[in-house]
């Protein structure tokens, strides 16, 4: 790609949430939302984040924005040429630096406020960061909802009026009214249809080079993160156990939790038989991780050294990256021919 | 094939404020004994009201079984549901006991303030003549059988105390523990993780063929269609619109929406850049269902008797059925 630094660079980011077990327990415990994550995307890229409910990867998305700020570790965002941390950055500097980085949340019916015309909120970000005057608000808000495939007379309506897959689009151009250079989609299309959702991938391609976009695209069918992502982390417990350019992931998996993942996707052809690996149990709970690897009670292949020491993130060749003792050693399964 | 289950031009209408909401509008399908009919479509088709309408379920007012029946065959008899009180004793000894249904979302349909030893031990000493220590011992038997593991102890946990997963485990073990000829099953695996979705799918399998239980298992994802049925019947706008062998209708669907549903898919062996081909446009309202095929506005091969006459669901030579005109050709004879 271009000799561009990255876009985002997301270096050992620890999100912990306290919570209290119950009303008599005095003493907070700590949930290990995001524990010790780095990635970074380079501008122009889709980076898929993948993972099951609670591991993590909406937490991740949230703090990329500082929507939470997070535990320890720096996020590093790139302004044209200027590099800002945005974990050190006051409120006002930030409100400055936010413009570039919006979130589409999943569930369009909660994240449109009702009571607001569509007009007024793809307007509302403009107003926010206040430099526009009313005849450019006002033209802006039509390129952007003709960019998303709606019409000039959908302004004056209100969210309700609208289905699912429509108020999604009326998200996605609220977050691309002021031109952001980083979008994180936080499940973007999971509450939609599948007829509806394919339109809404589409969109977000076109919209993508149109814009010359980059994602951060958050997921839990590997499938729809496979069709749009360059590259894909996998999230489990709160950590990357395996990170990849989309086409190795996929051809050979490094990790048995990658593995078992991509052979629980439901595939819609009844010749397909895929050696499937049942995963035994449920996932842990965060606030009390197992030791070592966090996957190895689940985990067919484990071994003593699993629950004892915790595997690093290693490069094994070509930017593919896995947290396990074995990944050298293990033949796993693929889902390419 | 014996048939366990006949639907005849079922209709069920929902009359409210905005209008009559036509959920389910001539719909006819067969369950056989120890098979599995998956029905599969997007949200709002009526697959869900065909569902309750089963379990003599749909809430009157707003809705009502306005034509049609359901045939279900019992071991020496042949009884209308549609006919039945849906109140009565005769739907109340089938409902939960002949006939059982899983619904999507367990923290909702298993109550919070009981254990669930306490609630499948209710649904046993409801319908079987059996003393609360041998329900008991059903309920533990019934957990360890849908793979909790200490189901003694777990027995006595409260719907809080587990895991989405072992909920549905849960209300997999309620629902088969009066041993059901035919088990619903409405979405059940789509509040959960893939990876506990793949065991709950494993499991209900294994449990059908041992318990010989029919099942009627409600879905919107193609993926699971191709592992748990034998027949798939979709639709489209309270109407089934395509129905055959799972192998069949996945590797060579006859109607436009099915193909529309295929191509929007992605698929894990598409070369990266490939694009979806979605199906244009948005379900029309069911309160304002169009003329003609409900599908027309957004068919890429619509033509002009789509938009003027509803097609009926014909046979193929193949014995496949689809309701579409491009294929009235080669049906095998007109139904008058």
């Amino acid at each position: 790609m271009s000799a561009l630094p990255p876009l985002l660079v997301v270096d050992s980011l620890k999100k912990y949430f306290a919570v209290r077990r119950n009303a008599q327990e005095r003493g907070k415990s700590l949930v290990q939302a995001v524990d010790d994550v780095s990635f970074s995307i380079d501008q122009g890229e889709t980076l898929g984040l993948v993972g099951e409910s609670g591991c993590g990867k909406t937490t991740v998305g949230r703090t990329v924005l500082r929507l939470y700020k997070p535990t320890s570790g720096h996020i590093y965002f790139r302004v044209d040429d200027d590099c800002f941390d945005i974990t050190s950055l006051s409120q006002g500097k930030l409100k400055g630096v936010r413009r570039q980085m919006q979130i589409i949340y999943q569930d369009p019916y909660s994240s449109l406020n009702p009571r607001m015309t569509i007009g007024s909120l793809l307007e509302e970000p403009m107003i926010v960061h206040g430099t526009k005057s009313k005849a450019e608000r006002k033209e802006r808000v039509l390129s952007i909802l003709n960019a998303v495939g709606m019409k000039a007379e959908h302004a004056r309506r209100y969210p309700h009026e609208f289905s699912g897959g429509q108020r999604q689009r009326i998200a996605i151009a609220r977050s691309l009214v002021l031109h952001p250079s980083l979008v994180v989609a936080d499940e973007p299309v999971s509450s939609l249809d599948v007829s509806i959702q394919a339109q809404v991938l589409n969109l977000l391609e076109d919209l993508q080079k149109e814009f010359k976009l980059t994602y951060l695209f958050i997921a839990h069918n590997l499938s729809v993160v496979k069709h749009i992502s360059d590259r894909i982390a996998v999230m489990y417990l709160g950590k990357i156990v395996e990170m990849a350019r989309t086409d190795d992931l996929f051809h050979r998996p490094r990790h048995p939790y990658t593995e078992a993942l991509m052979s629980a996707i439901p595939v819609p052809d009844p010749d397909f038989k895929m050696h499937r690996i049942a995963l035994q149990g449920d996932v842990p709970s965060p606030m009390n991780p197992p030791s070592g690897c966090r996957f190895h009670p689940r985990c067919r292949y484990a071994q003593t050294r699993c629950s004892n020491e915790e595997p690093r993130l290693n490069d094994a060749g070509n930017g593919h990256f896995a947290a396990c003792h074995f990944m050298e050693t293990l033949t796993l399964d693929s889902v390419s021919d | 094939m014996e048939p366990l289950l006949q639907v005849k031009a079922l209709r069920v209408y929902f009359y409210t404020e905005e209008g009559t909401a036509k959920a389910v509008d001539g719909v006819d399908f067969e369950i056989e004994r120890e098979q599995t009919l998956a029905i599969v479509g997007e949200s709002g088709c009526g697959k869900s009201v065909t569902a309750l309408s089963i379990m003599g379920l749909v809430r009157d007012p707003p809705g009502r079984v306005v034509g049609g029946s359901i045939l279900y065959h019992r071991s020496e008899s042949i009884l209308d549901i549609v006919k039945q009180n849906s109140r009565g004793p005769v739907m109340r000894s089938i409902r939960g006991n002949e006939i059982a249904m899983i619904f999507q979302e367990p923290m909702t349909s298993l109550n919070p303030v009981y254990t669930i030893g306490n609630q499948i031990v209710e649904a046993v000493m409801l319908h079987q003549k059996v003393r609360p220590r041998e329900a008991k011992e059903r309920a533990v038997e019934m957990l360890r059988a849908v793979g909790i593991s200490t189901p003694e102890r777990r027995v006595n946990s409260f719907p809080h105390e587990l895991s989405g997963g072992m909920r549905q485990r849960a209300m997999v073990a309620m629902a088969l523990s009066c041993n059901p000829s035919l088990l619903i099953a409405d979405e059940p695996t789509t509040a959960l993780d893939v990876t506990i979705q793949a065991q709950v799918i494993e499991l209900m399998t294994s449990l059908r063929a041992k318990f010989h239980t029919s099942l009627m298992f409600i879905t919107h994802d193609l993926g699971i269609v191709a592992n748990i049925a034998d027949e798939v019947a979709v639709m489209y706008l309270g109407k089934i619109v395509e129905k055959g062998a799972v192998r069949d209708v996945l590797h060579g669907p006859l109607h436009p929406y099915t193909q529309g549903l295929m191509s929007s898919i992605p698929s894990l062996h598409d070369k990266k850049g490939k694009r979806l081909v979605p199906i244009n446009g948005i379900v029309p309202s069911p309160y304002n269902v169009p003329a003609g095929c409900a599908f027309a506005a957004r068919c890429p091969r619509v033509m002009d008797t789509c938009v003027k006459i509803v097609p009926e669901l014909m046979e193929m030579p193949s014995g496949r059925k689809v309701a579409c005109w491009l294929h009235a050709g080669s049906r095998m004879e007109v139904r008058s």
